[in-house]
């Protein structure tokens, strides 16, 4: 298995918002569609369908619980491997774009 | 608990016991936390992907190749089925104490009415091999049993010999072809797996069913409508041909809009039974002597499973190459 060549749309965007801190199930959600500006809007039985195969191959970890409301919070945190799967995939998607726009004529505006 | 919990809650019962009790509250959780203003009721798309998810979980599909899986689990499930159908057509179509005809109808297979028994061995011995767990040696009978079935036409033609109907035997086609197509067959099965155990007797449940309708109906052979005749009677085939319709035309539609793999998968699961269905309304292409249309018939549905069986194939091993 090559985790490195290709994610998911989903899987990468699950690994990149738990690039920089640990998130429970909802706080996912809500950081990828802040990451795709409102346009990817995961549902939780495919979030969890995600986490569960990222756990299995040992690239995300849960982190700790906490009850909130009653309800129960349960936090995922990136592993090393997850970390350095997440670098080395977004690497090459950053330099298929940049090419892409080179080739395009297209400037990139960053928001 | 709020109204809305307790249908999420009853929604998690799709889920097996062991993952609802230790990931149950935590989905609910998540859910209830996703809603965005007020609602009693689950969104319609949040109950499919649930569903989904529950029925992944529970064929032990994943979320990893999930095509190719999808495949591996019904293929096996369709290969039995086709074997248990060829003994149908093998005792209450080809078998004198059973037969319809007081007579030897011309172009029979020596003590046989047709030569379908040359196909429905092949069936029934590509189903037994599952039993000794070879995907491989399965696969290469399933797939002598294909061409031997859509070769049938061509040969009889040749020889002068009679053969069965032809919807039974597009119908043998279309439920090879997913173990054909998909590679690692086997490779998800779990003899743990109660899911999977009900998948597998899914195809004798609805065998015996259909036996005893030709049983009941044998003076008419494997004629048109003797497979579902006490449905027929009660007024349940229309509304399952209108079902099979519906899932054609979401199957073209879905290729239209460039969900190849989707439709792809929707028509091959539907195409067996469709044909089963519809095929026997069709008295052209049912009877046994009209070669030049059963050519063009068998010739287009080929080429048609050809294309959706190397749409899934390619698919499952782009999926197992990316893992």
């Amino acid at each position: 298995m090559n985790m490195v060549s290709e994610l998911r749309e989903p899987t990468y965007l699950v690994l990149t918002a738990l690039a920089d801190r640990p998130l429970h199930g909802y706080a996912i959600i809500a950081e990828v569609s802040l990451i795709t500006k409102g346009q990817v809007k995961l549902r939780a039985g495919s979030l969890y369908g995600t986490l569960d195969r990222l756990v299995d191959e040992g690239l995300v970890q849960t982190s700790g619980e906490e009850v909130v409301d009653g309800r129960l919070r349960r936090y995922y945190t990136l592993t090393e491997p997850g970390k350095a799967a997440l670098a080395a995939y977004a690497t090459r998607m950053a330099s298929v774009s940049t090419e892409a726009l080179r080739r395009l004529s297209v400037t990139p505006r960053f928001a | 608990m709020t109204p809305l919990e307790s249908h999420y809650k009853w929604l998690l019962q799709l889920y097996p016991a062991a993952y609802r009790a230790q990931r149950g509250d935590e989905i609910l959780a998540t859910l209830v936390e996703s809603v965005e203003g007020e609602r009693t009721w689950p969104t319609f798309g949040d109950a499919v992907d649930l569903g989904g998810h529950a029925v992944r979980l529970r064929l032990g599909i994943g979320e990893q190749q999930p095509i190719g899986r999808l495949f591996a689990i019904v293929g096996p499930c369709q290969l039995v089925m086709a074997g248990l159908m060829a003994v149908i057509g093998l005792v209450w179509g080809e078998w004198s104490p059973f037969s319809p005809w007081p007579w030897v109808p011309p172009g029979h297979f020596g003590p046989f009415f047709t030569a379908g028994p040359l196909v429905y061995f092949a069936w029934v011995l590509a189903a037994l091999s599952l039993v000794v767990h070879r995907p491989k040696v399965t696969r290469g009978l399933a797939a002598l049993s294909v061409a031997l079935t859509a070769l049938l036409v061509p040969i009889g033609h040749v020889f002068g010999l009679g053969r069965p109907p032809m919807y039974f035997l597009i119908f043998l086609v279309v439920l090879g072809i997913p173990y054909v197509a998909i590679p690692n067959q086997g490779s998800v099965w779990s003899a743990t797996r109660p899911s999977q155990k009900v998948l597998l007797v899914l195809p004798l449940v609805a065998a015996a069913v259909i036996a005893l309708e030709v049983a009941r109906t044998r003076r008419y052979g494997l004629g048109p409508g003797v497979f579902f005749y006490r449905l027929a009677l009660a007024g349940i085939v229309p509304w399952i041909a209108w079902l099979a319709a519906a899932a054609v035309v979401a199957a073209v539609v879905s290729m239209a809009m460039g969900r190849r793999v989707l439709g792809a998968t929707i028509a091959l699961f539907c195409l067996p039974w469709m044909t089963l269905w519809w095929g026997s309304h069709f008295a052209s292409y049912a009877s046994p002597r009209d070669a030049t249309t059963g050519f063009v018939i068998i010739g287009i549905l080929l080429l048609l499973l050809a294309k959706f069986a190397t749409t899934v194939r390619s698919n499952a091993l782009e999926e197992a190459r990316s893992g």
